[in-house]
């Protein structure tokens, strides 16, 4: 059986069910609210019997579980808990017990990897390099003398989170923390400051997003460059005037770097981000592994969709 | 330094005129054919290449094209190193759904609509429109919704006779907790207009004058059922833009690929869906795109145009064209626009062979 982890307003999810159900698969879906809300979701541990795992009214036998798909899997207690200390300390709990499940099925085959040992992008930009690929030169400190000795005059330069997407509500409005270029007569006045990431900006002739599945990649070109909105950060999307999104396929030589970095970095799956600089050259950004499949796959008609549901049917079957 | 049109934008060269379809943002732009000509040697030959083949005044009409292209957003520069890399957009039609779309006609009672959404649902159907016939009320409207709560049909369409008791709140809170209802058709109204539910108008509710009394108000060519997006071009790449993956249950239950044809596939009282597309015949239309239509092969919308088989003008000849369309492309008019002549006395008057090769 093919087991699904994910969320329950996950589009991208119910594209690949349907492909699953095309090829008569045999699946089981569970979303991270399936343990709060009311269906049945218990783990029953005792001194004599195998651990019994109910999740979503239904029995989990370990032994029937050949594929996992680790799509997504995260809960927001904000809304029902407006208090944030209670809302955090239930992440906690929530968080521990998806480690446990997820310990469970780590030696059963899948595709993608559950957020908790995905990699930060210092380790990414490191083992990029490593696979030969080009990266753009990055700092994170918390001395403002260092950063103004990696600032030269002559480049830009781009600040943006390590990890955290700040999600800040404010009234009615939303504030997202995109990638942005630094103001160099804005930079702090402090002689010490929380650590902050830094890299060159890479003057773009496009970006390409791949997306890697199973030793193979599909890209696409956005042409973000030649709107002001998106020069820095193309999900600062225009809607009026959308961005070209093309199909694009890279240099051999890319790709091989590129399935190299994938394997030194232990995933099958994910989506990369890349810059060609105007001097043609390609520059690695970061690896999603959760990244959205459905913004390459729609666009250039490369149906990941289906190629996702086969791969799961693959492991299912070589498991039987 | 060459130009190359986005992958996603292309030219369809008609008998007339042209039109460059903007796949991705929904869109399309009439084009004189010379410029589709020029365009095809884009792909050959540098721009200074091209303009050599041509004199000064025409190499004038060439920078216009271009200017016309970049200030669209429809091409672009690339240079030698990365000229490979930008590869064409693949025209493979996949659907997970062995059906895509169901229309049922209904009279006065839901039973029919649950009985086979079940069916639907095995077939990965993911629109379906319903029309009732019968006055209907709101509890009958919210019912016939809720039978694809546990469904994987995406898109529900309801078309339903005017009924003065019918309020607008109750309409409102129907679509507001039934997020597959993407459209309602009111028909039999005082008045044909389009009315919102809503003040952000989010919810509007197509009203029309005419009395419906079966499905032969469908069928009509008309620009505003024009599709201009990347599913429906590839599918009519080699598929019929309207009849592809449809099935249809009439009034009486049976099953057919349209309303308005005449042979039927079994009745749902003892054959399921599945059963009925799989009789011989049943797919026979599903094939017939618009490239083998007479006409249609010569006109610039024919990826963007929804085709009719069931309203022809030859019921001789199942590749003639849709009778409901008044379009003529050998002079690129609509019936009403000055100097519009019929397809017919147009052929008549240039001697047009219908049994020429169609240049690609």
């Amino acid at each position: 059986m093919i087991l699904i982890i994910t969320n329950n307003e996950d589009a991208s999810t119910n594209d690949v069910i349907d492909w699953l159900d095309f090829y008569d698969a045999d699946f089981f879906r569970i979303n991270a609210s399936d343990i709060f809300n009311y269906k049945n979701f218990c783990i029953y541990i005792d001194n004599y019997d195998d651990t019994k795992i109910i999740i979503n009214n239904r029995e989990i036998n370990l032994k029937e579980i050949n594929s996992i798909w680790y799509r997504r899997w995260g809960y927001s207690f904000n809304k029902e808990y407006n208090d944030i200390q209670i809302s955090s300390s239930l992440q906690t709990e929530f968080k521990d017990i998806s480690n446990y499940l997820f310990r469970l099925f780590k030696n059963i085959p899948s595709i993608n990897v559950i957020e908790d040992f995905q990699l930060d992008k210092l380790t990414q930009l490191e083992y990029a390099k490593k696979a030969g690929l080009l990266i753009p030169d990055t700092l994170v400190s918390n001395k403002r003398s260092n950063c103004y000795d990696f600032i030269d005059s002559e480049s830009s330069y781009i600040t943006k989170p390590l990890k955290a997407k700040i999600y800040l509500q404010k009234g009615n409005d939303t504030y997202l923390n995109y990638t942005s270029q630094i103001d160099k007569n804005k930079l702090p006045i402090e002689d010490y400051f929380f650590p902050c990431l830094i890299q060159k900006e890479i003057t773009k002739d496009i970006e390409i997003r791949t997306f890697i599945l199973d030793k193979k990649c599909y890209s696409m070109a956005i042409f973000s460059q030649s709107d002001n909105q998106t020069k820095v950060d193309f999900r600062n999307y225009n809607l009026e005037k959308p961005n070209r999104h093309v199909p694009y396929k890279l240099p051999d030589e890319i790709e091989e770097k590129l399935l190299l970095f994938m394997e030194y970095v232990n995933l099958n799956c994910g989506s990369i981000d890349i810059i060609l600089s105007k001097d043609s050259e390609y520059y690695f950004l970061e690896v999603n592994p959760v990244g959205q499949f459905g913004m390459v796959s729609i666009p250039c008609n490369y149906c990941i969709e289906e190629k996702i549901a086969l791969k799961l049917i693959e492991f299912d079957k070589n498991g039987k | 330094m060459n130009i190359k049109l986005h992958s996603n934008c292309i030219p369809i060269k008609g008998y007339y005129r042209s039109i460059i379809i903007d796949l991705q943002r929904k869109t399309y732009y009439f084009i004189p054919n010379s410029m589709f000509e020029i365009i095809q040697q884009f792909t050959k030959k540098r721009i200074t290449e091209i303009k050599k083949l041509y004199t000064e005044e025409e190499s004038k009409i060439i920078d216009e094209y271009i200017n016309f292209l970049f200030s669209n957003d429809l091409c672009f520069y690339y240079n030698d190193v990365n000229e490979d890399y930008f590869s064409p957009l693949s025209f493979d039609y996949k659907s997970p759904s062995k059906i895509t779309n169901a229309i049922i006609s209904v009279k006065s009672n839901s039973i029919i609509v649950n009985k086979i959404v079940e069916q639907l649902d095995k077939l990965g159907c993911k629109a379906i429109q319903i029309q009732m016939l019968d006055n209907i009320d709101i509890n009958e409207l919210e019912n016939i919704s809720h039978c694809f709560n546990d469904s994987r049909i995406r898109d529900i369409q309801l078309l339903f006779p005017y009924n003065e008791y019918l309020e607008k709140e109750n309409l409102l809170k129907l679509l507001e907790t039934n997020h597959r209802i993407t459209k309602l058709f009111v028909f039999g109204a005082p008045n044909s207009e389009i009315i919102f539910l809503d003040e952000y108008r989010k919810f509007p509710v197509y009203l029309t004058k005419q009395k419906i009394e079966n499905y032969s108000f469908c069928g009509n060519i008309h620009p505003q059922n024009f599709t201009c997006n990347m599913s429906f071009f590839i599918e009519s790449q080699f598929y019929n833009t309207c009849l592809n993956r449809k099935v249809c249950i009439d009034t009486n239950g049976n099953i057919k690929n349209c309303p308005n044809m005449q042979k039927t596939y079994g009745n749902i009282q003892d054959t399921t869906l599945t059963e009925a597309i799989l009789k011989q015949g049943f797919k026979d239309y599903w094939f017939i795109k618009k490239d083998d239509i007479d006409v249609c092969q010569d006109c610039e919308f024919r990826h963007i145009c929804t085709d009719c088989r069931a309203f022809i003008k030859d019921p001789e000849n199942i590749y003639s064209q849709p009778s409901k369309c008044s379009y003529n492309p050998y002079i690129a008019k609509w019936e009403g626009q000055e100097g519009w002549i019929s397809v017919e006395e147009w052929r008549k008057d240039n001697k047009y062979n219908q049994n020429r090769v169609v240049e690609s």
